[in-house]
């Protein structure tokens, strides 16, 4: 922490924490632009409370609960917005009106060949695996961010975006689907273009 | 002559579509399912060859998305220019 006698100001909570809440918003929001002006708008926040920074024990977690905050209430406002845009990626897209596959969406085995030479594989779907996620809307791409952080909990999602326990896999499963397809054209794509 | 129970269960059994089959596989991630329902599912992979490719790849799915987003946090921080940039802008509200 701090050198005994000097004084805990705001340019010093910049440096020492900005990093670390950064990587919090960006977990969450997903765009930088966005992860950058939440973390601005909670020092201002900081700034703002007046509060004697000396007495505050833990400050990282003080500043990470004014982000936390910030990022709900973004969320909470536009969900509506989002919700819209989750009912319009139907089910239909992949299933027929008795549930079976379409011909063009089943999955094939297409990972088959790639598994072979694994390491390398694995990073390129990491690249592939970018582009699908930015197809995504907003409200899928944000729960499948928070769903793959370590420290989250699905109770914990569905608080966050005001959500049941069965919207949450019903979310998760289409956001799924979705990647999995994304993922599949792209590779054969780049294999017959090879 | 009515089937018995027994059969008349495992009639039941195969009621899954590939639709409610990978559904059901999402739920069990979160929450645990029924016997039947694990023996619905079971019973479907045994049945549909493309739903159990879809098993596969989305549990492949799962560690390429995690290990993607975990990296990714690792190493990502403010520039310094963004970090003036913040020290200016709290200097002009004080």
């Amino acid at each position: 922490m701090t050198e005994e006698n000097e004084p805990i100001d705001i340019a010093y909570l910049v440096d020492a924490f900005s990093d670390d809440l950064y990587r919090f918003a960006l977990s969450r929001v997903g765009s930088p632009a966005l992860a950058k002006d939440f973390v601005q708008e909670t020092f201002i926040s900081a700034y703002q409370s007046n509060k004697d920074l000396e007495e505050i024990n833990d400050l990282k977690s003080w500043l990470l609960t004014i982000l936390k905050n910030k990022t709900i209430d973004h969320f909470r406002s536009v969900k509506g917005k989002m919700e819209q845009q989750t009912v319009e990626l139907d089910y239909r897209t992949y299933f027929n009106e008795s549930g079976i596959w379409h011909k063009d969406k089943m999955p094939s085995d297409f990972l088959a060949t790639f598994d072979r030479e694994k390491e390398k594989n694995f990073e390129d779907l990491k690249k592939l695996l970018d582009f699908c996620m930015a197809k995504l809307k907003d409200l899928p791409a944000s729960i499948i961010r928070m769903k793959y952080l370590e420290e989250v909990s699905s109770k914990e999602i569905c608080k966050t975006f005001e959500i049941t326990s069965s919207n949450y896999w019903v979310i998760v499963h289409r956001a799924k689907l979705q990647l999995r397809d994304c993922l599949e054209n792209r590779i054969k794509k780049d294999q017959n273009e090879a | 002559m009515r089937p018995n129970f027994l059969v008349r269960w495992m009639m039941s059994l195969d009621k899954l579509s590939c639709k409610k089959a990978t559904l059901l596989a999402a739920k069990r991630d979160y929450v645990q399912i029924s016997t039947k329902e694990r023996f619905q599912l079971w019973y479907h992979y045994r049945l549909c060859y493309v739903c159990k490719i879809w098993e596969n790849q989305s549990r492949l799915l799962d560690k390429i998305i995690q290990e993607r987003i975990m990296s990714s946090l690792k190493s990502e921080r403010l520039t310094d220019k963004d970090k003036e940039r913040i020290k200016t802008e709290l200097k002009n509200i004080s």
